[in-house]
């Protein structure tokens, strides 16, 4: 999908920072539009907002409170961003933040329905789970720069493999699960 | 002011009237600060607070070092017009910036800032 | 007020620039290192095993320790021997540890716990802990409660019940009487003169790396922990700790992983060359970006080779070791020597000679020092973040690599660790 079409879907919304597209379910970074002034890295923040969502699917699930319609808003001291899946993706639109919610709303509202008619459909090939776990724990564990070694360390699963982790078989990658939950003290992956 | 503690990489700056301050990174997160004075030198505070009853307690020739309620330190290096406030690790996380904000205030008033 | 830690009890080898503390060799280290050091045990052990191990070193090395500083003081009663035990362990910057108990066992509670409150304070808000992290502690004071009430060495087993890592509200710990451990060799003073090999100047800035090495030590003589039993200095926090809990942990898991998963030893290797790197470049350059150096050593010149003579006089100041530099090409390659090095001389005296280069701090260390003097430009205010340092890493791999060349504890004139460039 071309940038033009990312950035004609937000052209009339002034107070808009930022657009990631996030495609789902590897959390990977599609397609963004950042406005001219601000310095973010969209692969950075991408598969962040995908587990935003995932977690918060998660989250509302074990409450029954989950639908479809669910929007996810955060408040920052600098910015509002809004979440929502839409069809195979996540979109995350960065506001000002000092937009009235009311005008968040409509202005998401309008961009989603613009992005809905340009977004493309995905084939959504799952990626192999030992590639979804070692990306989780490179996300997410502190010291990222050694956790594969811990991970071979408490596995013995070797370092190659684990760098290839589209070649572990189905017992490796339940060792390699047990062992990023331990690492990050998470009864369960949210992916 | 974002108060967060969750993001140790980004520069962050605090300012008040008289004083800027700008987050040095440290072993322990939020602790350190740079301290920088609006026509004010790091000689100027080493002359004034030991006016105002605060004693240099510094071993090093060539470092003052002023230890200020709640443990936490302003170090001065005049020759290099150097300032450093170091908070107490003690701090909640999340109290940190506005605390050094409170001391760099403080301090721009101790030299009628 | 702070907790005395009887500075004048810290001596240093002449020439070695080992350090003990009572007459038992002791390093200064930051929480980076200990942290890491722990996790990395129990990584290669699984966190029972290791656990079990870091306990079981904590308390031999400080049955030893204890129970020098008690006959130094003259303290004779369980009371006064408990004092000693415990305004040290404030003192050395691990926190206020309170042992109470008689020889059926006892009770101790902890606040500000080194391992614990570091541990909480670098990763708390990042990751959720399931384990206790005071290993250490424990072991001191199942050492303590031996000691003060004269008990056979290595007798008391004690185990952390509750710990401020796992969000509990303080750290408390359970203690009673178990097996006696099997004797090993203990490593005092005079075990580690003996194994020292002859020592030797920096080829290149011996001056400076001997001058800049008593500043720094003449400086801290007299730093101890606060009332918290937390010791800063620097702008960092360190604790005086046993040279012999280190060395336990890490060589009982390498023989370990050896005689069980051997195909595992690189990655243990690995993981503690990684303590002395991540130490090294936090600590050393926190130390290197502080007030206090520039007050001392004055403003940073940009020269690469300025920073690593700095590196090597606070190696010599925390007690690693009398470290040289012995050949030095800009951007090329640095090559650091040492007559002998607190873990050469451990393994040496437990152990026998080794028959591989095994001083993994050193090696750690050694690729540390060279990304600080060539990755970081000095002169501007070096931002040491996490990030940073994981930039350091792009592509997964260093573009320094290291090498042990030669090594006391192989019974070497010289331990000698090379870093050079690749790529």
């Amino acid at each position: 999908m071309s940038k033009t079409a990312v950035q004609e879907s937000v052209a009339d919304v002034p107070s808009l920072r930022g657009v990631f597209i996030t495609a789902m379910p590897d959390c990977l970074l599609f397609d963004s539009w950042t406005h001219p002034d601000e310095t973010w890295v969209p692969e950075d923040a991408a598969s962040y907002f995908g587990d935003v969502i995932r977690a918060n699917r998660e989250g509302l699930k074990s409450l029954k409170a989950w639908s479809s319609e669910m929007q996810v808003t955060i408040e920052s001291a600098q910015v509002l961003l809004v979440l929502k899946e839409l069809r195979d993706f996540v979109v995350t639109l960065a506001f000002e933040r000092d937009v009235p919610l009311g005008m968040v709303r409509l202005h998401t509202k309008r961009v989603l329905e613009r992005l809905n008619n340009v977004l493309p459909k995905l084939e959504a090939t799952e990626r192999p789970r030992g590639v979804r776990i070692t990306e989780f724990l490179e996300r997410y564990a502190p010291d990222a720069h050694a956790v594969l070694q811990r991970v071979s360390l408490r596995t013995g699963i070797p370092i190659a493999l684990l760098r290839s982790p589209d070649r572990l078989d189905a017992n490796q990658t339940n060792l390699l699960e047990e062992s990023v939950k331990d690492i990050l003290g998470l009864d369960t992956l949210s992916l | 002011m974002d108060e967060s503690c969750d993001d140790d990489d980004e520069p962050v700056r605090l300012e008040a009237r008289g004083v800027v301050l700008e987050r040095e990174t440290g072993c322990a997160r939020w602790l350190r600060w740079s301290v920088h004075l609006v026509d004010r030198s790091a000689d100027d505070v080493a002359r004034a607070l030991p006016e105002k009853g605060h004693e240099n307690t510094s071993r090093l020739p060539g470092l003052a070092l002023f230890v200020l309620p709640g443990r936490h330190q302003l170090l001065l290096v005049p020759a290099t017009g150097r300032i450093q406030l170091r908070l107490d690790i003690g701090v909640p996380h999340e109290d940190r910036a506005g605390e050094a904000l409170r001391l760099g205030r403080w301090l721009a008033a101790q030299l009628g800032g | 007020m702070s907790t005395p830690a009887a500075p004048s009890l810290r001596t240093y080898i002449p020439n070695y620039d080992l350090m003990n503390y009572g007459g038992i060799p002791t390093v200064y280290h930051c929480h980076h290192f200990n942290l890491f050091l722990d996790q990395t045990i129990d990584d290669a052990l699984g966190p029972d095993e290791g656990t079990k191990l870091r306990f079981i070193a904590a308390r031999e090395a400080s049955h030893h320790f204890i129970r020098a500083l008690v006959t130094r003081a003259g303290a004779l009663t369980p009371a006064e021997r408990l004092e000693v035990a415990q305004r040290t362990f404030a003192g050395m910057g691990h926190g206020r540890l309170q042992v109470s108990g008689d020889r059926a066992g006892g009770t101790a509670t902890g606040e500000f716990l080194h391992y614990g409150f570091s541990w909480a304070e670098k990763y708390g808000q990042k990751v959720r802990r399931r384990k206790p992290a005071d290993a250490f502690a424990a072991g001191y004071a199942a050492a303590a409660l031996e000691v003060a009430q004269s008990l056979e060495r290595e007798t008391m087993s004690a185990e952390e019940t509750t710990c401020i890592a796992t969000r509990a509200p303080q750290c408390t710990f359970t203690l009673k009487p178990g097996p006696q451990a099997k004797a090993v060799v203990p490593v005092r003073e005079p075990d580690v003169r003996a194994r020292v090999k002859p020592t030797f100047a920096s080829a290149t800035g011996e001056d400076t790396i001997s001058a800049i090495a008593k500043g720094l030590r003449d400086f801290t003589a007299p730093v101890a922990g606060d009332e918290r039993g937390l010791v800063q200095a620097f702008g960092v926090y360190v604790t005086l700790h046993l040279a012999g809990y280190y060395n336990r942990i890490s060589y009982d898991a390498l023989a370990h992983v050896v005689a069980n998963k051997p195909a595992l030893v690189p990655m243990l290797e690995d993981l503690l060359r990684e303590s002395g790197h991540v130490c090294v470049f936090n600590t050393f350059g926190g130390i290197l970006a502080s007030p206090e150096w520039e007050a001392m050593v004055g403003k940073h010149s940009g020269d690469p080779q300025a920073i690593i003579l700095g590196n090597l006089a606070i190696a010599r100041a925390l007690g690693f070791g009398h470290w040289t530099l012995a050949e030095y090409q800009p951007n090329e390659r640095v090559v650091l020597r040492a007559p002998a090095t607190y873990e050469s001389v451990y393994y040496l005296t437990r152990h026998g000679a080794s028959d591989r280069p095994s001083e993994y701090f050193f090696q750690g260390a050694a690729l540390a020092i060279a990304q600080l003097a060539h990755r970081i430009d000095w002169r501007q205010k070096p931002s040491l973040t996490q990030d940073f340092y994981n930039s350091l890493f792009k592509g997964g791999t260093l573009p320094w690599k290291v090498e042990q060349t030669s090594c006391t504890a192989c019974g070497h004139e010289y331990s000698e660790v090379v870093a050079t460039r690749v790529g």
